[in-house]
């Protein structure tokens, strides 16, 4: 009885062992996927990603896990998606975090570490004040930053977090030296928005949905944001450019990717179903209902948007001396 | 009136009550099984709720959020895994209790006040959310950051056998707490190169290895006798509860106060509240030596406070759409798909909408009693199942948990290092609370100092400048002192009645 | 109990010493007074004082108290004791290690399997109790929560 367990399981073993290079060549997918998210439960790329992944599950017909792997700011999860077998069975959410983490020296992934499948949402940075705040405009409150360096104080992100290099990039191109508005690291937006409301902080340069709930009761408005056009969602919302003549764009993006080295097959096969969820209602009437801002950018699109991106990050960490 | 009128019959449809009832069963079984956590519940029920109607996609998940907060003191009484922060402050009191043979009161006890204490939280939330969410909004880092030193010195009072050994348990906390990238500075601390390090160590492996894995460590040195004593049997549950509410009237009617009051603050929730509870409720005992020893008083009072904590953590998240924490996060995100944006209009345009909400908060509490006693029931049986067999069970299931935290091996390595640590502590008499009090308040505790330290410039007196800050610091400051004025008091007693 | 808080309060204080000139190397931030070392410093500093203070008490309790007292509080674990507490520690090290290859199933049950057989449960309660658990864990943790427990020699079957 014992005997012949044993022989049935070692038989398993090799079979499973053997199946492994033919399961690859057998039409995909054919066993559940896993996503993994760099950030945690309840943020909105966690629910991008479980949006995306239900969606997924029904173009592909497989379920779709999604997990979170969180911590270190995000490199633990952006690792995690880089060293998993590019086998198509392991996706990702990836941020835009991947850009600036490695100019600060705490991992050695990029964007190259991964086979990028397709850009989904990108969000600009706002400029937040409280509503009772004297600045009509940008212009009055850089002025106000100018005149007094080191007085107002800036909030929205951690230290060397995507918020802060907003603000530093718009003073920087404003001729103001960015230490101008000292950085309160905070724990994500809405910490930051609460101590902005609090009396804490004067600006908070998050993006605008995150302070949309805020903005909506009345205590919190938004100045402008920090892309080239209006939005959709805030069409009265004027650009930097419009508001003081900066230059200056960034927001936060989200794309999905898989580990390098993804079969063109496979590939295909996903960016045709993500392409199919981004046309669809139900993954837009999702974003809008949040304030998310969509945009598409497949595989080479999706690398030449990354590799800009990660370039005027790094401009900007090397001038506020963040990068190493 | 006409708006409550119109909740009722919002809420009074197949569809809303069998999705909260769904749910509720969802969240209580979730919520038993040791490792698994209310977010991770609610996590799950995002993409379902997508394709669901408003209203049973809100009572749904705040049906499961609250089943499976109280579901997670079952675990924590019968096994020793606790699973979140807030239960940990009494979950050697419960474990104690069911050493005792008392089990079933310490659970019943458990149900019974986290019900009246979820109902309490609810009643404030209907009455006040929107003058309450103002109080919430006027916390700042000074504020927090007092809050934070407060829930601390509640690790003094708990440390039962010796002070000094109840500080070191949370000073050992305190420093795990640093590891990592998550710290004001954004800078790696004590990683030494592993990336798995820099996302710091996760109070819930941490505490499921101080907690359970060094319970099982024991058995495995000492040898699993069985507990010499038959459990009790609370044939029926509802007679018992009398004579506890008009025993503890006084410990809940705090609990339920203290919780809801700091419930409201966005981030600190439940688990102060728990912890702070639980050292007030020692601190004006009569009977305070009982506490530590299996004394459902100290239980009665902080479940009261971690319940109605959860009602008040839902008052900035639909007033001003600030979340309180995970599971209100998540909740929000729903609410704005759904079109029901937090804010203060939420209230003004959409009434019987938000008063529907309310009603689903009472339901779900009122579904936990029946429910809970269910699954308390059934639970129960696994203390008839011998010690030999159970520990390796409590160990695997540990394994299990510790892994589903983060879907990484590295949960389970911290589980097993802090199961090693919490056996070695406990075996020289080291109390292993503190220590997660240390994990879970440490970040607080920097951040909040270093953030205030930027915008007052590096100025202490900013820490008494503002007036609920002033208030809290010189009540915090008496609260620390307090030991040492009460020996100075002694001592100038004592030569007195010499003398005489 | 005297002697282990000497040793205890010993290894706190070395701990203690330790971080303190570990965190000498954590780097200032421009723009932020108080840096990444202030904290685990002033940390380290206290739980050294502390150290200090047990090891200082507990020598100075020494004279009062029996001899059974000053016995290290581990003292009474037996040999057979210190084994299986080491062998449940390399039980979870080893699944660890494998469960990646081997699959979730095989590994738990090597954990549950030699876990009650250390405890004296006989052999075949134990699979059988362990055929159980690793039925409802699979139940609850893969079917109902998708928690990705390594499938890893299992693959081809699950």
């Amino acid at each position: 009885m014992r005997r012949t367990f044993l022989k049935t399981l070692v038989a398993a073993a090799a079979a499973a062992t053997l199946a492994l290079p033919g399961a690859v060549l057998a039409a995909y997918p054919e066993r559940p996927i896993t996503m993994i998210v760099p950030w945690g439960a309840g943020g909105g790329t966690d629910a991008t990603a479980r949006i995306v992944g239900s969606l997924l599950e029904k173009e592909l017909g497989q379920p779709v896990n999604v997990v979170n792997r969180t911590g270190g700011s995000g490199v633990v999860g952006h690792a995690a998606i880089a060293d998993a077998a590019p086998d198509g069975y392991t996706l990702g959410i990836i941020t835009v975090e991947i850009g600036m983490m490695h100019w600060q020296g705490l991992t050695q992934l990029t964007y190259e570490s991964y086979t990028p499948l397709a850009l989904m949402n990108i969000d600009p940075a706002g400029v937040q004040v409280r509503a009772d705040a004297p600045y009509k405009d940008v212009k009055e409150l850089l002025a106000a930053i100018k005149a007094n360096p080191g007085k107002f104080k800036a909030s929205g992100t951690g230290q060397g977090g995507i918020w802060h290099l907003a603000l530093a990039g718009m003073l920087a191109m404003d001729g103001i030296p960015p230490n101008a508005a000292p950085w309160v690291p905070s724990n994500g937006a809405a910490p930051g928005l609460q101590d902005l409301v609090a009396g804490g902080v004067e600006v908070v340069t998050c993006s605008v949905p995150e302070a949309r709930s805020l903005i909506d009761a009345g205590r919190v408005k938004s100045l402008a944001i920090m892309a080239d056009k209006r939005s959709d969602a805030f069409p009265d919302l004027p650009t930097l450019k419009e508001a003081a003549g900066i230059d200056w764009t960034l927001g936060a993006w989200r794309g999905f990717a898989a580990p390098k080295g993804l079969p063109a097959d496979i590939q295909d096969k996903l960016v045709a179903a993500l392409d199919k969820i981004y046309k669809g209602a139900e993954f837009q009437d999702f974003m809008k209902g949040r304030g998310f801002g969509v945009s598409w950018a497949p595989k080479d699109e999706f690398v030449a948007f990354m590799k800009q991106s990660n370039e005027s990050l790094g401009t900007v960490m090397k001038e506020l001396g963040l990068a190493k | 009136m006409q708006a409550i009128e119109k909740a009722f019959g919002l809420v009074a449809t197949p569809g809303v009550l069998i999705s909260v009832l769904l749910a509720s069963a969802f969240g209580m079984v979730i919520g038993a099984i040791p490792g698994l956590t209310a977010t991770m519940a609610i996590a799950l029920l995002v993409p379902i709720t997508f394709f669901m109607d408003p209203l049973p996609a809100v009572g749904a998940m705040i049906a499961c959020s609250a089943m499976a907060i109280f579901a997670g003191d079952i675990p924590s009484t019968l096994l020793r895994i606790p699973g979140t922060p807030a239960s940990a402050a009494y979950t050697d009191e419960a474990y104690a209790m069911t050493r005792k043979g008392e089990a079933e009161t310490a659970l019943g006890a458990n149900l019974l006040f986290s019900a009246i204490g979820g109902l309490f939280g609810t009643a404030v939330l209907i009455v006040a959310a929107p003058a309450l969410a103002e109080v919430a909004l006027r916390f700042s880092s000074f504020e927090y950051f007092w809050l934070a030193v407060l829930g601390l010195t509640c690790a003094i009072f708990i440390g039962a056998v010796s002070p000094l050994k109840g500080l070191i348990s949370l000073f050992i906390g305190l420093l795990v707490a640093t590891v990592g990238l998550n710290n004001p500075a954004g800078v790696p601390r004590f990683t030494f190169g592993y990336t798995e390090l820099m996302g710091g160590i996760d109070f819930i492996p941490a505490m499921i290895g101080l907690f359970a894995v060094s319970e099982v460590l024991r058995a495995m040195v000492h040898g699993a006798t069985d507990l010499k004593v038959t459990q009790s049997r609370v044939g029926n549950l509802f007679r018992n509860w009398g004579g506890m509410i008009k025993t503890y009237w006084r410990q809940q009617v705090r609990g339920n106060t203290l919780g809801t009051a700091i419930g409201i603050l966005p981030g600190a929730g439940a688990d102060i509240a728990a912890w702070v509870a639980y050292a007030m409720s020692k601190k004006f005992s009569k009977t305070p030596e009982k506490f530590g020893k299996g004394h459902v008083e100290g239980i009665v009072e902080s479940t009261s406070a971690n319940n109605a904590a959860l009602g008040g953590a839902w008052v900035p998240a639909l007033v001003f759409g600030i979340p309180g924490d995970s599971i209100t996060a998540v909740v929000i995100g729903v609410l704005f798909i759904k079109g029901l944006n937090p804010g203060p209009t939420l209230f003004i345009n959409n009434p019987e909408s938000i008063y529907a909400v309310f009603l689903i908060f009472i339901l779900a509490n009122l579904f936990m009693i029946p429910l809970g006693w269910a699954v308390m029931k059934g639970a129960t049986v696994i203390l008839r199942v011998p010690r030999r067999v159970l520990m390796p069970l409590i160990l695997g299931f540990s394994m299990v948990g510790a892994f589903a935290v983060n879907n990484t091996a590295y949960g389970i390595v911290i589980m097993l290092a802090f199961g090693v640590l919490g056996f070695l502590m406990e075996e020289n008499d080291i109390p292993v609370a503190p220590c997660i009090l240390g994990i879970v308040l440490g970040p607080m505790i920097e951040e909040n100092f270093v953030t205030s330290m930027i915008k007052s410039d590096g100025s202490f007196l900013a820490f008494f400048e503002r007036p609920i800050a002033g208030a809290l610091g010189v009540f915090t400051i008496l609260v620390v002192l307090s030991p040492l004025i009460g020996m100075a008091l002694r001592r100038m007693r004592r030569p007195a009645a010499n003398a005489a | 109990m005297v002697k282990s808080d000497i040793i205890i309060g010993f290894i706190l204080t070395m701990l203690g010493v330790a971080v303190i000139l570990h965190a000498q190397s954590f780097p200032a931030i421009p723009g932020q007074e108080y840096g990444a070392a202030v904290f685990p410093v002033l940390i380290a500093g206290a739980l050294a004082i502390c150290g200090i203070l047990l090891a200082f008490g507990a020598w100075r309790r020494r004279a009062s108290l029996a001899a059974v007292d000053l016995e290290h509080s581990m003292a009474g674990i037996t040999s057979a004791g210190w084994t299986k507490g080491l062998a449940t520690i390399a039980l979870v090290v080893g699944y660890c290690l494998f469960a990646d290859r081997i699959g979730f199933i095989p590994a738990m049950a090597i954990v549950l399997m030699v876990g009650m057989l250390m405890l004296g449960v006989r052999w075949w309660v134990a699979l059988l109790v362990s055929a159980a658990t690793i039925l409802v864990i699979y139940q609850l943790f893969v079917v109902l929560m998708r928690v990705p427990l390594p499938r890893g020699l299992l693959a081809p079957f699950l």
